[in-house]
């Protein structure tokens, strides 16, 4: 609880100052690329939590690497003349994607879980009442 | 010592919510949610001004980089000045042809005006305006003089019109004929020619020009009147607030004149 709680300060605090700030239009796409590694880092975090294999340092310099890597090479695609930020994008998107699979995979897996020990625990509580029942007969 | 021992005691209780605070934290793992939310407040802080620069600039530029945008401005800029210099030079050749059509317009203006005098003048044109009327005609003879004395001469004519002329007279006729600069008035046998057209008595002079000026000077006395009276011709004068006098209805030919300009 005191984890989400900290996090939202964290996201709105963030979202407070970038609405104050403008960036250059001529950077934007520079961040548009940083934004979708970014997210692609924070999406396999949560997947390498369900994996069990989450690690916070890979995950703090996979988040500032990627976005710097990212944005060098849509530096030089741009000083090639070649769109080379396509390849950014199309490879960020594609994890991003499954890592969200990986993630509502193990959502719904926990649901059906969930599920069949609810079932479970009915199926106990009336086979119980059920012999107490007999019992009592 | 007291002091001391208050610092201490400060220190201590610092200490312990420090302590306190840390175990919390390690209890909930507080620290590595610091360390998750700093990431994330770093990519929201991203998301939130690109999407507020995109929603910004996207109604006014698509696709194009500010460089581009620049360079474009830049021949825009030199068109518009170019266009400008082009736009200023019409102009001012418009403002030069108006002013002179202005001026051409004027000048021809003041023309037809001179033209109209002059016609007027001239008596290439029928005019009207304040004038006076004067009726000649031939008068019984007196006995004892000469019965040709009555009757209306040339020299009559002539001098009433010399005399209407002097007082300011503008357009003159005897008899519907104009008396132009070139008009000759004689006698021709019974008759006296204006502008080689017989006119014979009774004479009706009109002029055009301050009816009173001409009339005054007609009947001051010892006057141009009164002495052609003593012959025994009748005259009248009668001032009229309109008087029409017809064109000069011959032809003005200068053979031998040319204009020195």
């Amino acid at each position: 609880m005191i984890g989400v709680i900290i996090l939202a300060i964290f996201v709105s605090v963030g979202i407070i100052i970038g609405l104050n700030v403008t960036v250059p239009y001529s950077y934007s796409q520079y961040i548009a690329v940083a934004i979708l590694a970014c997210l692609d880092s924070v999406f396999g975090a949560f997947s390498a939590n369900i994996e069990k294999k989450f690690r916070m340092n890979i995950f703090l310099t996979g988040f500032f690497m990627n976005a710097l890597v990212s944005i060098f090479l849509v530096y030089i695609g741009v000083k090639l003349d070649v769109d080379l930020y396509l390849g950014a994008v199309i490879v960020f998107t594609g994890r991003l994607l499954n890592n969200f699979t990986v993630i509502r995979h193990d959502f719904i897996l926990k649901i059906d879980k969930n599920k069949v020990k609810l079932k479970l625990k009915d199926k106990i509580h009336k086979n119980k009442s059920s012999t107490k029942e007999s019992s009592k007969e | 010592m007291q002091k001391s021992n208050s610092k201490v005691n400060k220190i201590k209780s610092h200490v312990g919510i420090i302590n306190k605070f840390l175990e919390f934290s390690k209890r909930n793992s507080v620290l590595t949610y610091i360390t998750i939310g700093i990431p994330l407040f770093f990519l929201s802080i991203m998301l939130a001004a690109q999407m507020k620069t995109i929603s910004i600039s996207d109604e006014i530029v698509k696709g194009k980089r500010e460089t581009e945008l620049a360079e474009e401005l830049l021949t825009l800029q030199r068109n518009y000045d170019d266009l400008k210099k082009n736009y200023d030079d019409s102009q001012k050749i418009v403002n030069e042809y108006k002013t002179n059509s202005a001026t051409n317009d004027e000048l021809i203006a003041s023309m037809q005006r001179d033209i109209k005098s002059l016609k007027a003048l001239a008596g290439t044109t029928e005019v009207k305006g304040e004038g006076i009327i004067i009726t000649m005609s031939d008068g019984e003879a007196e006995e004892g003089s000469s019965r040709t004395d009555a009757l209306v001469h040339d020299s009559d004519l002539l001098t009433v019109v010399n005399e209407l002329k002097s007082a300011g007279a503008e357009a003159i006729s005897i008899n519907g004929q104009r008396i132009i600069s070139t008009s000759a008035i004689r006698c021709v046998g019974p008759v006296i020619q204006v502008n080689y057209k017989k006119v014979a008595s009774p004479f009706e002079i009109k002029a055009i020009g301050n009816s009173q000026y001409l009339e005054s000077a007609m009947t001051i006395k010892n006057g141009v009147i009164d002495l052609i009276k003593e012959y025994g011709e009748n005259i009248t004068i009668s001032r009229e607030k309109e008087v029409t006098i017809p064109k000069f209805d011959g032809t003005i030919n200068l053979e031998k004149s040319t204009v020195i300009e």
